[in-house]
């Protein structure tokens, strides 16, 4: 039987044409990949979830632009990273970590600058230790030791932290000795530095820490002076502390 | 050199970090509504249950008001006075020695005096002589009493002496504080931190805040009020009606106020709190700004104070 016969069986046209179809499907998602996205497709350039990125910089946006220096500067745009989820365990361990790598921690600090009543955040660049509770620990203690002529420390350098600690909820306790309740001074506004100095510092630094709860000598107190209720976790506030962007760093924090 | 380009990063860190704090409550108000704190803490409140742990008096509030018994319905007839700290807690001390409980009773009695006298109203202290008073049972004496209004009277202090002026505050708006109350609370169960929240529950803690936010919007304008007539004082410098999370104001089930008279760490203001003139002045521009607030009231409810 010739190739040409015009009496081929019925069935092997309609072989040839299923693969035929078959092979121009296959071909159209091998190629796919590069061609325009159909309506069901997936993102265009989504990275797998095992991808390095610099966390640190997928919380804050992904940009790159707040990690400038940082492992994560100069990557994809914010979409392809993977977006920190602050109900993932791992994901707030990853920020830690990032840090620890990284060596280097920016930090927030909320001081007092003079004629001001709200708190400035001051940036500040310090060496980061291994670990989210050592490196809460250690933004609070920058934000104690701080001295400057710009912008003062809301808490006196005598100020002595007992232990800090992360919750996983993301609450961080800070212990302090019982002498911060002298340094108040009795006064409202004093009580008020002091508590949205350190909320706000540790909040702002770290996605990952949701709110701070004050401790005086392992325990929770009423307040430190008579006002700020602190028989539970504060979040930072707009009243108490200036949150948008500004003129962020003073000329005495250029040398760490 | 760089000081631009750190400059612009620890904006744009600032602004991001900003962000994802707030976008980091949504889980876990997500997590509470799932629980049914939030809607159980709803009811009860309508219901008229106010809370109380088992270190606070408690607060009866079908229990009918003392001082008011034929009191007109929204009329404004009770005032309670807190003058703050008292006993051991002297509160703040200015340079010459001058403590803040002694300046704020006297301040206190003489508005109490002015307030009985011109107005007709029921006044009653939380504290009348220099003794401990906790802060719970403070409001929970405005609270019993089914006072009209709570004010507590304070004398601020700072570290720099420069630093001066009369502010008013009155009780933040604490839904983010709640929302972290509440998983601290949640969390706490198994950690014994002891002090004052240990033991409340999560519902608990809801409720005594949900008391005083309730009537944030009336306290904003007594503050307003109180800090007007504060400015027309000679010798006071005015620093504006303030929002903080003070605990004396958290659980006042009425209007509530703390008014920061003076800096008495400030040298001359601490003067002026000495000089008993002063202190007159301050309690009669208190006494003039409830009047204002009550005639307020009144003209609102459609009637004319007594």
């Amino acid at each position: 039987m010739s190739r040409n016969d015009p009496k081929l069986p019925w069935r092997v046209v309609a072989i040839s044409a299923l693969l035929f179809v078959a092979l121009l499907v296959l071909g159209w998602r091998l190629l796919g990949s590069g061609g325009p996205p159909g309506a069901g497709d997936p993102p265009a350039g989504e990275a797998p979830a095992d991808q390095p990125t610099d966390p640190e910089a997928a919380a804050a946006g992904g940009t790159g632009e707040a990690a400038s220096g940082a492992p994560g500067a100069g990557q994809p745009p914010a979409s392809t990273a993977p977006v920190f989820d602050p109900t993932n365990p791992e994901s707030r361990a990853s920020l830690s970590r990032a840090r620890a790598d990284r060596g280097t921690m920016e930090l927030q600090l909320f001081l007092i600058v003079p004629g001001l009543e709200q708190l400035v955040p001051v940036s500040h660049t310090v060496a980061a230790p291994a670990g989210l509770d050592a490196q809460v620990r250690r933004a609070v203690q920058e934000l104690i030791l701080w001295s400057g002529t710009q912008a003062v420390s809301p808490l006196p350098p005598e100020a002595g932290i007992r232990e800090v600690w992360v919750s996983p909820a993301g609450i961080a306790y800070v212990d302090f000795d019982r002498e911060l309740r002298n340094f108040a001074g009795g006064g409202a506004l004093g009580e008020l530095h002091i508590v949205y100095g350190v909320v706000s510092t540790v909040v702002i630094s770290f996605p990952e820490v949701f709110a701070v709860q004050l401790l005086v000598e392992g325990e929770m107190i009423e307040t430190l002076a008579g006002h700020v209720d602190l028989d539970g976790p504060l979040v930072p506030s707009n009243e108490w502390v200036l949150l948008e962007p500004r003129e962020r760093r003073l000329p005495e924090s250029d040398g760490e | 050199m760089n000081s631009e380009k750190d400059c612009r990063a620890a904006d744009h860190g600032g602004q991001q970090t900003t962000g994802a704090w707030r976008a980091r409550a949504v889980p876990a108000v997500a997590a509470l509504i799932a629980l049914g704190l939030a809607g159980g803490g709803l009811s009860a409140a309508r219901d008229g249950v106010a809370p109380g742990g088992a270190a606070t008096p408690a607060i009866a509030p079908s229990q009918p008001g003392v001082g008011n018994p034929a009191a007109p319905q929204g009329g404004l007839r009770t005032v309670v006075i807190d003058p703050g700290h008292g006993g051991s807690e002297t509160g703040a001390i200015g340079r010459g020695g001058l403590t803040e409980k002694e300046v704020v009773l006297d301040i206190a009695n003489r508005l109490r005096d002015l307030l009985q006298a011109n107005l007709g109203l029921h006044v009653e202290l939380t504290r009348e002589a220099d003794i401990d008073k906790a802060l719970e049972e403070r409001t929970a004496h405005a609270n019993w009493l089914k006072a009209d209004v709570f004010i507590s009277i304070h004398a601020n202090a700072y570290r720099g002496s420069g630093v001066r002026g009369a502010e008013t505050f009155f009780l933040s708006d604490r839904a983010s504080d709640d929302n972290a109350r509440r998983l601290a609370a949640m969390e706490n169960d198994a950690l014994d931190l002891g002090g004052p929240a240990s033991g409340d529950t999560g519902l608990q803690m809801l409720l005594w805040d949900m008391a005083q936010t309730a009537h944030l919007q009336e306290s904003s304008q007594l503050a307003d009020m109180i800090q007007q007539q504060l400015n027309q004082l000679s010798g006071t410098s005015d620093r504006g009606i303030k929002q903080a999370p003070f605990r004396v104001l958290r659980g006042a089930n009425m209007p509530a106020v703390l008014v920061e008279v003076g800096f008495i760490s400030n040298p001359d203001e601490e003067r002026l709190l000495a000089d008993p003139l002063h202190r007159q002045e301050i309690a009669e521009s208190l006494s003039e700004s409830i009047n204002r607030y009550r005639r307020r009231q009144a003209s609102l409810l459609g009637g004319s104070p007594r």
